[in-house]
């Protein structure tokens, strides 16, 4: 519930006193850390060098499996003939 | 610059927002320190509502409004989540003039100290519509056609909701005569 608080002497708070909560540049880089956009992941060395890693282990294990799938192949019909 | 220009330079880049914030920062201030008291808090307050302008100020759309209409709906957004915020009880601090001009639209022709203190306790009892519309017109002297911008309603049913609010208010206090 609000209250109403009769005030027979207002004195209105001069172009000073405001001065003093007035503050474009605060204001203006808040705006900013706010709209930044996020640096790209990749940029960060630690993060770029696990990305690497598991990119390497990612074609490591591909290989793996790819040489035993032909490995596991059926002869071909001329060898089943002889 | 016109402010119309004004307010398209700060859609394209945030640092023309500057004469905008600058010519509107001691008004917004004194809208929300009527509602907040404190200095300190109202000063936070204010901050808020200039960045919340900045961010949404693409979204403006120039309608023939005062520009600050806008920042006062902005502003009592702002005060009301403070108040939800901090569990807070609200005290609004009214110039006795602001009051004597509401008596006469009242048609109460005692203005007696005690008989302003009682109209005002009446008014704290009303529903937030009506107290905003009342708060509006006589302690922020709006415009009716501000009033609509502000509280999202047209300009005539602002006016008939503001007469209507001061009629419940009037039978109130008719009602502590009988």
């Amino acid at each position: 519930m609000k209250e109403y608080k009769l005030n027979k002497d207002y004195k209105e708070p001069t172009q000073e006193d405001v001065r003093k909560y007035k503050d474009f540049g605060k204001l203006s880089h808040a705006y900013e850390n706010m709209t930044k956009r996020p640096k790209p992941l990749y940029k960060n060395p630690k993060v770029f060098l696990a990305l690497v890693i598991i990119a390497l282990l990612a074609w490591l294990i591909a290989e793996e499996f790819t040489d035993k799938e032909a490995s596991k192949e059926p002869p071909s019909r001329i060898e089943e003939g002889q | 610059m016109n402010e119309a220009q004004m307010i398209e330079a700060a859609k394209t880049d945030h640092k023309y927002f500057a004469p905008l914030y600058e010519h509107y920062f001691h008004q917004i201030f004194l809208f929300v320190l009527k509602r907040v008291g404190s200095e300190s808090v109202c000063g936070d307050i204010t901050s808020q509502v200039f960045f919340k302008a900045m961010t949404k100020i693409k979204s403006y759309k120039n309608m023939g409004y005062p520009f600050s209409a806008w920042l006062y709906r902005i502003a009592i957004n702002e005060v009301n989540m403070h108040f939800r915020k901090s569990n807070k009880h609200q005290i609004v601090e009214v110039r006795e003039t602001d009051v004597k001009v509401m008596m006469k639209e009242l048609d109460e022709v005692e203005d007696a100290d005690a008989k302003l203190q009682r109209v005002l306790k009446h008014l704290g009892t009303m529903g937030d519509q009506d107290q905003k519309l009342i708060e509006l017109r006589f302690f922020d002297k709006c415009s009716f056609k501000e009033i609509g911008l502000i509280l999202d309603i047209s300009e005539g049913n602002a006016k008939i909701k503001t007469y209507r609010a001061l009629d419940k208010l009037k039978k109130l206090i008719g009602g502590e005569r009988v």
